[in-house]
């Protein structure tokens, strides 16, 4: 009796342990489509469309889409979020995104997932190419001569000076014969 | 070697009283350099630990990244002024009184510059010799901080060399005096240090036109040095900092200070070395007027400032300006204000106060006023966000107290050690004035000097 109270209480232990895993395994998971231009160049605007539907290809509404790109940051590669937004009665989620880096990028989509749905995502990927410049830089305002050459000028003056100066210090330290006569008589 | 000069009675008083020092060691001596040490060997200790653990442990963050080390370092940059500068100012204009305080001053000059380099490495996350390697082996000449690097390096070999030179004769003077008993170091030194003089026609000539190059040389130097100063703060394009008054600014602001760190240093030299007949109230006088004078230059410049930013409120000035009258900087401004620059002028200018204690008292207010201006300066300005944030807060922690009186003591102590090692009045120079006074025959070198 006391053995089958037991097995019992621990299959009933596993069991309590298992319905989370199992309700989450039972989430449908949603279908997240992601569409845009391939191709674009430096400046350009480009509309990221991300549509999330059901299993049986209904849309789900109201539900948050973030979009990220892969980005490398001094020597560091890593993913950046871009942007969000949120589905409409379609089931689309739409972000308009200015392209600024050159080369592909690959862009991913992401449903984080919720009560009803499982968590989905879509990539896809998007070559950027050397457009409008997005940043002129100003044609630099130069006074002439005034440059390194100024600073070593200035600083080379100084210098030479105390250089004089030391040479007086060691004028001082040499006496001549005559001037320490001198000197002997004014004492 | 040989003796210098013949001695008279002023001359022999002077040099008694101003060999003391280097003669003979006070317990009260011994317990000050002590306390120095001990606090410096604390800072030290604090420092240490901060290298460890970084500059977390201070209250520096990303957004306020300069504090009170930065702020020291301006402190201590702008009393070194004061010090050979006016010692210069005082040797061109052939200042008659100047000959008791310029000593004091250019020990103030070296000792200021020395400290304020080791603030900058204080301000550093890396190990001091990693800094300056990464300022030499990264230095990008187009920027003030290089420029700063140098004009520090070029300042302190200048003011050094000023230091030495008005030095020799008075070198001399205590190599002849200080007799055999004398520990054989000491005796070394004296003989090495004095070049081997012996007051000759050659040499004299020699010393004049060292001394004439550098009393007209070290004034560009320092008013340059400030200056470039003043460039960390005024070429970025921080609203505060990007004004191009801030040369002025620091340059009048480096002379006030030093002007009252001087008279601090010459009544404590006056008691220490029973100079009262040759540091008289004369001396503190005229020093509490280049004093009241540069505290009028200083309110011209904070008015017409306030008024300027104040009437256009550009940018992010009105939040600057809104912080530093009415808000969180407000106590710390106003007491900058009416403490630091308009009541030294108060006490000089009334006559029941235009005393020697008077004038003390105004120097302790002017250097409290100008550390409290550097703190408004540095902190005030790093406070304002460049982008839509909050101001962030900043307050420094025990860690860069226990630092910045390291710094503090290591100033004194230099000092000190000075006082020690050389005569710290220029004997030479009062003996020649006392001889034109009364009508000597010798020569005078201060007063050819220049020519």
């Amino acid at each position: 009796m006391k053995k089958s109270l037991l097995l019992a209480a621990i299959a009933t232990f596993l069991a309590l342990l298992l319905l989370p895993t199992g309700a989450a395994a039972l989430q449908p998971e949603p279908r997240l489509v992601l569409g845009f231009q391939p191709q674009a160049f430096t400046g350009e605007r480009v509309v990221l469309s991300a549509y999330l539907m059901d299993p049986a290809g209904n849309p789900i509404s109201g539900q948050p889409i973030s979009f990220s790109m892969d980005a490398e940051f001094m020597n560091v590669l890593g993913n950046v979020q871009i942007g969000r937004a949120t589905t409409d009665q379609t089931g689309l989620a739409a972000f308009v995104y200015e392209a600024k880096s050159e080369g592909s990028h690959a862009v991913t989509a992401a449903f984080a997932g919720n009560q009803v749905f499982a968590p989905a995502a879509a990539s896809s990927s998007l070559t950027v190419k050397q457009g409008v410049p997005t940043f002129i830089e100003p044609e630099p305002f130069r006074i002439p001569g005034a440059n390194i050459s100024t600073l070593v000028l200035v600083l080379g003056t100084v210098w030479g000076l105390y250089l004089v100066v030391g040479l007086y210090f060691w004028a001082i330290s040499r006496p001549t014969a005559q001037s320490i006569s001198k000197a002997r008589v004014a004492q | 070697m040989e003796a210098v000069g013949p001695v008279n009675e002023f001359q022999r008083v002077l040099q008694d009283k101003a060999i003391a020092p280097l003669r003979r060691t006070s317990k009260s001596y011994v317990l000050f350099v002590t306390a120095l040490v001990l606090i410096i060997a604390w800072g030290l200790l604090v420092y240490g630990l901060q290298l460890k653990e970084g500059l977390v442990l201070t209250g520096l963050r990303d957004r306020v990244s300069w504090g009170l080390y930065i702020t020291m370092y301006v402190f201590f940059i702008g009393v070194s002024m004061a010090g050979t500068f006016i010692s210069a100012i005082l040797r061109i204009t052939h200042a008659g009184w100047r000959t008791p305080v310029t000593r004091t001053a250019e020990m103030v000059t070296v000792s200021a510059l020395i400290v304020a380099g080791i603030f900058i490495i204080f301000n550093s996350r890396q190990n001091p010799h990693l800094t300056v390697y990464k300022i030499l082996h990264f230095a990008r000449w187009e920027s003030p901080v290089i420029w700063d690097v140098l004009g520090l390096v070029t300042y302190l070999v200048g003011s050094l060399t000023y230091l030495y030179a008005a030095l020799i004769p008075d070198l001399a003077m205590c190599r002849d005096t200080v007799g055999s008993k004398a520990s054989w170091l000491r005796r070394w030194y004296f003989r090495a240090f004095a070049l081997g003089w012996i007051d000759a026609p050659e040499q004299r000539r020699s010393l004049q036109k060292a001394l004439g190059i550098m009393m007209i040389l070290i004034i560009p130097v320092a008013v340059t040095m400030h200056t470039v100063t003043s460039w960390l703060f005024a070429m970025t394009l921080r609203e505060p900092w990007h004004s191009p008054m801030f040369g002025i600014y620091f340059v009048a602001g480096a002379i006030f200070s030093g002007v009252g760190i001087i008279v601090l240093l010459i009544a404590v030299l006056r008691k220490m070395c029973r100079l009262e007949e040759y540091i008289t109230k004369k001396h503190f006088l005229y020093l509490g007027y280049i004093l009241a004078a540069f505290s009028g230059a200083m309110f011209f410049l904070n008015v017409n400032e306030l008024v300027v930013n104040g009437y256009t409120l550009s940018g992010g000035i009105e939040m600057h300006l809104k912080d530093l009258l009415t808000g969180s900087m407000a106590p710390l401004f106003w007491t900058y204000f009416w403490g630091g620059i308009v009541a030294p002028v108060v006490i000089i200018a009334v006559p029941a106060t235009r005393t020697i204690g008077g004038v003390v008292a105004a120097s302790i207010l002017v250097n409290i006023g100008m550390f409290i201006e550097r703190y408004l300066i540095v902190v005030g300005g790093a406070r304002l966000p460049l982008n839509p944030y909050e101001v962030p807060s900043y307050s420094p922690t025990w860690i860069e107290l226990s630092v910045t009186a390291g710094g503090i003591a290591l100033f004194l102590l230099i000092i000190a050690v000075l006082m020690k090692i050389v005569p710290s009045v220029a004997v030479w120079e009062m003996v020649e004035d006392h001889d034109k006074e009364s009508g000597g025959t010798r020569g005078s070198l201060a007063s050819q000097e220049g020519r």
